[in-house]
């Protein structure tokens, strides 16, 4: 597989890019130290534009990309993209309900969404499950004094 | 010798029934919440702060005492079997850690981890009792060069942690870095790359990067990859116990941890994680394994642990010498003290003898505990990898939601939650190591506060860089690291006269 | 087994969420747990609950960053014209305003009581030539940067206290050499070990190690001498400089003439109780109390000169 994926090269120069066009509106000296708060931010840009331009080259001469092992990884490597796609939602869920819907909620829907990634078939126990979890969990840590929230502040409980 | 009677003193009072009792619930809860993403013993202890309404200072510390050890041991557990190290002390811990739990061999790479804290808690201990007084003194030599010199020692020892592509290795630091920048500038008090969000303007959140980069972006990664068959490894497989050659090759890292570890923690601005790098890459270099090094090495794991818990020692010494809070944890030791209208510095151990020499003796006491705590909980704890994998899995986000909601409770940390979780699946696939960014996004901004107030300070004299002995030494240590490595590269592939393809590119 | 564990969850969750007491108030903290913020925020209330003047307890929430802008614009946004809402505060938040030039601000609350106070303290190394103000002022004058200044965050009441000395003594005070340190052990390390010239810091953090002879406290920044230090104030010295760093309560933004009077009242009461008293000496505290109208006064005037010298300073715009 000689995949060449020059964006993520594209992405590191650009990244950079916005470091370092951040960083000049800055004051690159100070009076004392000459080192000013520019400084850095600018070095860190740049230093990521070159990288990214190296990078490009690398990939240019087909460098090879080996995905990291990891635990329960099948080895075919195959991607299924029905499963990240759950876990991105349930990773990405907490942004849209943990202001209104609360910790409980929030939390059941990430435990569902995760175990349907994982290949669970058996949806409503997961939901039990998944409730019962979070809401231990909330109990708990709340009772321990870390700020979780109300268990439905859009009710304002 | 009045340190001896002192601490005979201390163990009457710490080896009281209820205080053993405090002791044991502290370290009971230290390990806990330290295994929790995101809330390590400076967080566990400011909540635990009303307490001290209820009960008696001696039993209030030595509770705190076992939490903050137990805090340090806890964080350990998941970095090993889940690769989701909840504080950054015990990142490096998950490099070496997580590899052997997936041979087979979590419970000797908890073992391991639960001696070395003890032998290092330990020596931190007895390191408070005899030498606090000449310890506490570093905090007034260490100058801002000097410590430039020692975060630029841990910044090269990097490169042992950037993977099989040192171009990869490098995009990862100064990404890392680049985060590092993002708040308001501490020497001006202007914004850098907050792009006008308010919640930027102290920084990104360490603790939300760590967990996302390792659990969020872990849980991705396997979820899009998990193969319909049973787990083919059987997690005790490596048995429950360590070997004798992995006891053989965990002491030496364990007395190395403790000795990065303890100084450095008693240093006003040194901190836990400067001693796990600096360990890990000296277990790396002096290793008689190096091939297993990144595929499981029983050192990686002894001594960055060893050193964590020696640094969380370290830090008891300013405090209770000098009455000097030098971390967060110690900040709100010191406010419990004050919660009792004491005063932690030099008369502390003349006004309330039975008191210090009491925290003193309940540090061995809770030390001894949570190796008895642990080390038959090492097999037990191993078991939670037979967890079926959904629940496993849906457990650690819900975790990690804790942690990141509940310290900041800020839509952004969610925002970056998901956005990190997935540059973090990202690297999996295309093979950028994790550790280095979060290396640069922690030493990135002290090394550039103490850079900028060394020259300050030198009104912009370059040379002040090497004008104490200790910097001096430092910088020329760091030199030789880059350039021998180097030489002996040059001189091997003229000898051999065939391009070296893994450090060419 | 799970489903037993599920039932008590549930049971205990319901427990926890049933509201206990009538109309508890509602707490803000702009700083983390176990800050200065967090203590004002708490304290109060324990001493109010243990008196009996106010028993219906109290809901804190903890939002630090941004020197507490943020926890201020939570503030105004989730309590407009709620009675029961207060927050506390301090000349920090003053600073932090302007300094990140925060969109919400103190008009947009409403100030209650001042009630404690930390004196600032200027020091220097034991074995500094520098003995007094004077010799400190004429070292700055002979050469600015020179003098390496150690303090808290840039634009702190620390810096503030030096960029006054410095107008006082006719010097530029965007030219000082001022090194910010993350906390108050950081910088009396520095001072100690020689690393800068001179530091400012509060009386607490200060005073144990002046007391070990560490370093040498020249003067303090009230108006006249503080008790167990033997140095003079800055106005002694003859910098008319005062500065402290008080903390008080403001309530929510558009409370009502009632609900203004209401906590006043509660506050005027906790401030004359023992248990209150007790507080103050344990924390080592200085009562600084100021109430209703005067403290609205007193803030305007810190808002005014804080705003004129940060923009002295060069700090803000």
């Amino acid at each position: 597989m000689t995949e060449r994926p020059y964006w993520i090269a594209a992405g590191t120069v650009g990244w950079g890019a916005i470091v370092f066009w951040k960083a000049a509106e800055l004051p690159q000296f100070d009076q004392y130290a000459h080192v000013g708060p520019g400084f850095m931010p600018s070095a860190v840009g740049l230093g990521l534009v070159v990288l990214g331009l190296l990078l490009a080259l690398q990939i240019y001469r087909g460098v090879p990309f080996e995905e990291q092992g990891a635990e329960d990884v099948s080895e075919d490597h195959k991607v299924n993209y029905m499963a990240l796609g759950l876990a991105a939602a349930a990773s990405a869920l907490p942004m849209l309900t943990m202001k209104p819907l609360g910790f409980v909620i929030t939390c059941t829907g990430c435990f569902v969404l995760v175990a349907a990634a994982f290949k669970s078939r058996r949806w409503h126990l997961d939901l039990v499950l998944g409730f019962g979890f979070s809401l231990l969990c909330w109990w708990l840590f709340r009772k321990l004094g870390v700020q979780l929230g109300g268990l439905l502040p859009m009710m304002g409980v | 010798m009045d340190a001896i009677t002192g601490l005979m003193n201390g163990f009457s009072v710490a080896l009281q029934p209820q205080n053993l009792f405090w002791a044991f619930v502290g370290t009971f809860m230290g390990t806990a919440i330290g295994v929790l993403p995101g809330i390590g013993p400076a967080l566990t202890i400011a909540l635990l702060l009303p307490v001290t309404v209820y009960i008696e200072p001696t039993a209030a510390f030595i509770m705190f005492a076992g939490i903050l050890y137990g805090a340090m041991y806890g964080g350990s557990t998941t970095s090993i079997l889940l690769n989701t190290p909840g504080e950054s002390g015990s990142m490096m811990t998950a490099l070496e850690g997580n590899k052997m739990a997936r041979q087979g061999r979590g419970a000797a790479a908890l073992c391991t981890a639960a001696i070395g804290s003890f032998v290092a808690g330990t020596i931190g201990t007895l390191g408070i009792t005899f030498l606090a007084p000449p310890i506490a003194e570093l905090a007034f030599i260490f100058k801002p060069q000097d410590y430039f010199a020692l975060m630029l020692l841990a910044f090269l020892s990097v490169s042992v942690v950037m993977g099989t592509s040192k171009v990869r290795g490098f995009i990862a630091l100064f990404l890392g870095l680049s985060l590092g920048v993002v708040g308001i500038d501490k020497q001006t008090g202007l914004q850098r790359l907050t792009f006008g969000v308010p919640d930027l303007m102290d920084g990104v959140e360490m603790t939300v990067v760590l967990v996302s980069l390792f659990a969020v972006g872990e849980t991705l990664y396997v979820a899009s990859r998990f193969g319909f068959q049973k787990p083919n490894l059987n997690p005790l497989s490596g048995g429950i116990w360590m070997t004798k050659e992995d006891w053989k090759r965990s002491w030496k890292p364990w007395l190395r941890g403790t000795g990065f570890g303890f100084p450095i923690g008693a240093l006003p601005a040194g901190g836990a994680e400067i001693p796990t790098f600096l360990s890990y890459t000296v277990e790396r270099n002096l290793t008689k394994h190096p091939e297993e090094f990144g595929h499981g090495a029983i050192e990686g794991v002894a001594g960055p642990e060893a050193a964590n818990n020696a640094a969380a020692a370290g830090v008891l010494v300013p405090l209770l010498t000098l009455g000097l809070p030098t971390s967060a944890t110690a900040a709100i030791l010191l406010a419990a003290f004050q919660n009792y209208g004491l005063q932690p510095g030099p008369l502390l151990f003349i006004n309330s003898a039975d008191l210090v020499w009491g925290l003193i003796a309940s540090l061995y006491v809770g030390n001894l505990m949570l190796l008895i705590l642990n080390l038959p909980l090492a097999g037990l704890w191993v078991r939670l990898l037979f967890i079926p994998r959904p629940y496993l899995y849906a457990g650690i986000l819900i975790f990690s939601l804790v942690g990141i909601w509940g310290v900041s409770n800020s839509w952004v940390d969610l925002a970056m939650m998901a956005g990190v979780g997935v540059l973090g699946y990202m690297m999996r696939v295309y093979d950028f190591p994790i550790a280095p960014v979060l290396i640069g996004l922690i030493l990135g901004p002290m090394a550039e506060v103490q850079m900028r107030r060394a020259l300050a300070v030198g009104q912009g004299d370059p040379t002040v860089f090497v004008s104490t002995p200790l910097s001096a030494v430092l910088i020329a240590v760091s030199v030789l690291i880059l350039i021998v490595p180097a030489m002996l590269h040059w001189r091997r592939t003229r000898k051999i006269d065939m391009p070296d393809e893994t450090a060419g590119v | 087994m799970i489903k037993a564990v599920f039932a008590a969850a549930l049971a205990f969750s319901l427990s926890a969420a049933a509201p206990a007491l009538a109309d508890p108030a509602v707490v803000m903290a702009p700083g983390g747990a176990g800050g200065g913020y967090d203590a004002m925020a708490r304290l109060p209330f324990e001493a109010m609950s243990k008196e009996g003047i106010f028993t219906d307890g109290a809901t804190f929430t903890n939002k630090g960053g941004a020197g507490g802008t943020i926890g201020l614009a939570e503030f105004v946004g989730a309590n407009r014209g709620n009675d029961n809402a207060v927050m506390s505060m301090g000349v920090i938040l003053v600073g932090g305003i302007l300094l990140n030039s925060s969109p919400v601000t103190l008009d947009d609350v409403t100030p209650l009581v001042r009630l404690t106070n930390d004196t600032g303290v200027v020091a220097v190394a034991t074995d500094s030539p520098i003995k007094t103000v004077d010799d400190l002022v004429k070292a700055m004058k002979e050469n600015l940067g020179a003098v390496s200044i150690g303090g808290g965050s840039a634009g702190g009441v620390d810096h503030i206290v030096m960029a006054l000395i410095a107008k006082e003594s006719g010097l530029e005070p965007a030219r000082l050499n001022y090194i910010p340190y993350d906390s108050g052990a950081e910088a009396v390390t520095a001072l100690g070990g020689g690393a800068v010239t001179v530091a400012v810091s509060g009386v607490s953090e200060f005073k144990p190690m002046a007391d070990a002879g560490r370093i040498r406290i020249i003067a303090v920044t009230s108006e006249g001498r503080v008790e167990g230090i033997d140095a003079p104030s800055l106005k002694e010295a003859g910098l008319n400089v005062v500065v402290g760093n008080w903390r008080g309560i403001v309530g929510a933004p558009d409370m009502s003439a009632e609900g203004r009077t209401m906590w006043l009242d509660r506050f005027a009461k906790m401030h004359d109780s023992t248990a209150w008293k007790d507080i103050l000496a344990k924390q080592g505290w200085e009562d600084a109390y100021l109430a209703g109208d005067d403290f609205v006064a007193f803030l305007n005037d810190e808002k005014t000169r804080i705003g004129a010298i940060l923009k002295e300073a060069g700090l803000t715009k």
